[in-house]
């Protein structure tokens, strides 16, 4: 998920671009999308490091989905560094923000789709449970 | 009364639709026999051995390798291993996590928790776990 949101920061990084006449001030290496591939392998094995069982308090959740904050950010600046997605300070502050915007649309789109999910669900139990 | 029977492709789309005027004994029988559970298992308590109706069990747990059938207000010990229940039982029962059979006729509702898994509320109130690597199976004996 994390990797599609780069993806889609790209494309839209590109469209702006386009549109203020940088277009050929933006261009893409040819180890970029081997780069988002990683990046998104890295973020997959962070978040199956820290599952979230249901054993998990929520104070105890909270405190996981800020490590798994943290740890996908340093991976995603870890690779980015490597691959020069920001080679200045305000690069990083730009990369930063744009992670803090993927990453809290990737929740509430998450979110969207579950809560869509539980209300066909429970609209179809509705035909199929017992009377009791 | 003109009677129809329609063939339909799986289990979870069979339905029986009575008109009548009104609900008479022999409609009522009729209800009974269609909802009549063909199958159950053989559980035991305090050393007595019953025959439950599948229409009964709410859910099975396995704790410490035994199982554990529930129903609404009881709990009965079986000789049968989850993974033999699990081919034993009918189209009703799904797989909602790795230690657990619940009866998805017996769910009242389902609700996303904070850390992405699935509680259902069963008509007892009670509430087990559906593991989100099982959701996928719930759905479809939803016939979503």
């Amino acid at each position: 998920m994390i990797s599609t949101g780069i993806l889609v920061a790209i494309g839209i990084d590109g469209v702006i671009a386009y549109f203020q006449g940088w277009s050929e001030n933006f261009i893409l290496e040819w180890y970029t999308p081997l780069a988002i591939v990683f990046t998104g392998i890295a973020c997959a094995l962070i978040s199956q490091i820290l599952p979230m069982g249901m054993d998990v308090s929520k104070a105890n959740a909270r405190v996981r989905i800020v490590i798994h904050f943290l740890l996908t950010f340093a991976a995603v600046s870890g690779i980015g560094y490597v691959v020069h997605w920001y080679t200045d300070p305000d690069g990083f502050l730009y990369l930063a923000i744009s992670f803090v915007i993927i990453y809290v649309a990737v929740w509430v789109f998450m979110f969207a789709i579950y809560r869509h999910e539980v209300k066909l669900m429970n609209e179809a139990l509705k035909q199929l449970r017992d009377e009791e | 009364m003109k009677v129809e029977i329609e063939i339909v492709t799986c289990e979870e789309q069979e339905k029986a639709l009575i008109k009548t005027t009104k609900i008479t004994d022999s409609i009522t029988s009729a209800k009974k026999l269609l909802e009549s559970d063909s199958g159950g298992i053989f559980v035991t308590k305090e050393d007595k051995t019953y025959l439950l109706e599948y229409g009964k069990i709410y859910y099975i747990e396995s704790v410490d390798n035994k199982c554990f059938v529930y129903t609404k207000d009881d709990c009965f010990a079986t000789k049968y291993k989850l993974y033999e229940l699990e081919v034993m039982l009918d189209y009703r029962f799904f797989r909602c996590s790795k230690s657990m059979i619940c009866n998805v006729r017996k769910i009242r509702s389902v609700k996303t928790e904070y850390n992405a898994k699935m509680t259902a509320t069963l008509l007892n109130d009670e509430i087990v776990i559906i593991n989100r690597s099982y959701v996928k199976d719930l759905k479809k004996r939803l016939g979503m």
